[in-house]
């Protein structure tokens, strides 16, 4: 079973059209749903975020997320990051018939259901499914041959979770969950039909990865490192490794994982 | 821009994608069939399915039968969103 869901809307337009959910307009409803998080029933839609709604909520629920579909005043975060165990508030949102499918769905970690733009920054955070985050510098979304660079105002995230568009650019959040989760690109290499788990090729994915080619690694040359990719080295050197992970931008022993 | 492979108004309506979007993992060549929350890489090298999971017998034949009919085209929309890593690359290129 998920965990369960607040989920802020405004009531009085309950614009949103998702019939299996039920509504929470009092203060007694709050109380009576918050009070029931461990009875089957899995999630409601609440109304205003008012913080009289919460304000008998006698105490931090070690359980309950809460996803924020409208903009929630700057001082009632305090409250509600006091209230939930994780707060999205301010994130763009995956359609919300799709993120309630996505957290529902036994594969919501492997799916984003929000993401928020800092351009100060320069980071992109993502929220998965199971309301954990992740962050990735804009810079790693390159410009693309056909396409150009991501459009960062029109922000989305589509197809339940499994790409983010910046308008005419597309990403697919396996790309980005390979790169920045080594429990993902674990079960990720668990799942392919045909493996090749030597050092050469994990060398070969994430050199590839990376858009880097084989003379890019100096003082190593091309075809040093083409003989590593074809296992021809049986065990590179510690200084080969150093280089070749430098320009990968990981860890020696992080190569492997690819 | 991402490339969308067109299919049937049926495969569309039960769901169906085949997309290769302007990111994506890049070894190997692939196109990627999705259907609400699951995908399926299917590689442009060896015109077969990549992963165990979800099972490739779950996607439907309809769509098997667009990559294999439109398998030329969709090598050449890989090739011209990713021109560092051509389908028919040699493994010992450089």
């Amino acid at each position: 079973m998920t965990d369960r869901i607040f989920v802020l809307g405004p009531l009085s337009a309950k614009p949103y059209n998702f019939p299996d959910a039920n509504w929470i307009c009092t203060t007694g409803q709050a109380e009576d749903a918050i009070a029931k998080t461990d009875k089957p029933a899995r999630r409601w839609m609440l109304g205003e975020p008012t913080a009289t709604l919460f304000a008998s909520t006698p105490a931090r629920s070690t359980s309950l997320h809460l996803v924020a579909l409208e903009p929630v005043a700057p001082h009632r975060l305090p409250l509600l990051h006091h209230l939930f165990k994780s707060v999205i508030a301010g994130a763009e949102l995956l359609e919300l018939s799709e993120l309630l499918d996505v957290v529902d769905s036994n594969r919501r970690r492997d799916l984003f259901i929000g993401g928020v733009v800092d351009l100060d920054d320069e980071v992109l955070l993502l929220y998965r499914g199971d309301f954990t985050s992740v962050l990735v510098p804009l810079a790693w979304f390159e410009p693309r041959p056909t396409v150009g660079s991501p459009d960062w105002g029109r922000f989305q995230i589509t197809d339940f979770g499994q790409t983010l568009r910046m308008g005419e650019y597309e990403a697919a959040a396996d790309a980005i969950l390979y790169d920045f989760d080594p429990v993902f690109r674990r079960e990720a290499k668990k799942r392919l039909l045909e493996k090749d788990d030597s050092f050469g090729g994990a060398l070969r994915r994430l050199r590839l990865q990376r858009e880097l080619r084989r003379s890019d690694f100096p003082p190593l040359t091309a075809k040093e490192v083409a003989r590593i990719e074809r296992g021809e080295v049986q065990k590179p050197r510690i200084n080969t490794l150093l280089t070749l992970a430098n320009r990968l931008g990981v860890e020696p022993e992080q190569i492997a994982e690819y | 821009m991402p490339y969308e492979l067109p299919l049937s108004s049926r495969a569309r309506a039960q769901g169906w994608k085949v997309k290769i979007r302007d990111k994506e993992r890049l070894e190997p060549p692939h196109a990627t069939v999705l259907r609400r929350m699951d995908s399926w890489r299917w590689n442009l090298r060896t015109r077969t399915f990549m992963d165990a999971d979800p099972h490739p017998r779950e996607v439907s034949d309809e769509v098997w039968e667009a990559l294999n009919d439109q398998y030329e085209l969709l090598c050449t929309q890989w090739d011209s969103m990713y021109p560092e890593n051509p389908v028919n690359a040699e493994q010992d290129d450089d």
